[in-house]
């Protein structure tokens, strides 16, 4: 990875709402990196060639409908110092 | 002769008025026009504040990464797909298969029969670093809102990995694929021109009456901010220590 151009990295995120409740139902976010000498780009954004690409793709549900989880005691002591 | 004068500069000043209302008037036609539907800024806010409100959620990720040779930035050569279900309360996140639980920066995970530091295994470095609590990325989206704008509804369901599971193209499909749109090609070349007419009607008329036409917002993030991000990838050693 030591060929990754820093200087040259995109992101965006498109986020779906549902128009009845207003909340966000899905995330999709797409984080790409130049490679040097192998990616083309217009400006600051990498339009081809070989580049990294990641895509996180989040699907929310269940708003407000959660119950707290039980956590353990041994978790909840490491939770509480951190 | 006064008054002739008085009276021509009243006609000329009346006629730049009405041109300059005239002026305006387009303008703000135009930016009507530009503001058709909601500002996607403004729904972008309200949504964010709805779920901080809502405080309970059920997440599921699903994380794709590798290199690409495509315009669209679909991953052609897979190196990291990762898939988490998560449940969130407050600031609680639990994640039951991986037997965790975080609070933003800390956590704990149940790693070979003991509860431990989620920073002290591998494995659980990886989803702290990989899996951003969405609100995390709601936040960024938001800072950046005034890029915001909307995109057209996806039908189908986004394949994040080119060609399937591991990332190679299946050759058949393709092909199948390549055929179908021969065929469509040329169907489209052989019916009159009228019909293609209709078409672009009736599309334009679902677009205006489509109640999902302003459903998916895409916000663009400025290159520190994606710098971070792919910092926080790196960190997370899904491509391998050092």
């Amino acid at each position: 990875m030591s060929r990754l151009d820093r200087s040259l990295t995109n992101s965006y995120y498109e986020i779906e709402i549902d128009p009845e409740t207003q909340l966000p139902v899905s995330i999709n976010t797409v984080l790409i990196a130049a490679i040097k000498g192998e990616s083309e780009a217009k400006g600051k954004k990498i339009v081809g060639g070989r580049h990294v690409a990641f895509h996180f793709k989040y699907t929310l549900s269940d708003f407000g409908k959660v119950k707290p989880p039980s956590v353990p005691k041994e978790a909840r002591k490491l939770l509480a110092r951190g | 002769m006064l008054k002739k004068t008085t009276l021509s500069l009243t006609a000329t000043v009346s006629v730049l008025c009405a041109v300059l209302l005239a002026g305006e008037a387009m303008a703000g036609g135009a930016k009507i026009q530009k503001a058709d539907g909601p500002s996607p800024g403004k729904v972008l806010r309200e949504s964010v504040k709805k779920f901080v409100k809502a405080n309970s959620y059920r997440v599921k990720a699903e994380i794709v990464g590798g290199f690409s040779d495509r315009e669209d930035h679909k991953v052609t050569d897979g190196k990291v797909k990762e898939a988490y279900e998560a449940e969130v309360y407050g600031k609680l996140m639990h994640l039951p298969k991986e037997k965790a639980f975080r609070t933003g920066k800390t956590g704990a995970a149940y790693v070979d029969g003991a509860w431990r530091y989620i920073q002290s295994n591998l494995k659980t470095v990886r989803f702290q670093r990989l899996f951003p609590y969405p609100r995390v990325l709601l936040g960024r989206a938001l800072a950046s809102s005034r890029t915001a704008r909307w995109v057209q509804h996806k039908k189908a369901p986004v394949n994040l990995l080119e060609g399937g599971d591991d990332g190679k193209v299946d050759k058949k499909k393709s092909k199948k694929k390549k055929k179908k749109k021969r065929k469509i090609k040329k169907k489209k070349k052989s019916s009159s021109a009228t019909v293609v007419e209709k078409d672009t009607v009736a599309k334009k008329a679902e677009t205006k009456t489509d109640p999902n036409a302003f459903r998916f917002l895409r916000v663009d993030a400025p290159p520190k901010e994606a710098l971070r991000h792919f910092i926080e990838v790196q960190n997370s050693h899904c491509f391998g220590v050092g």
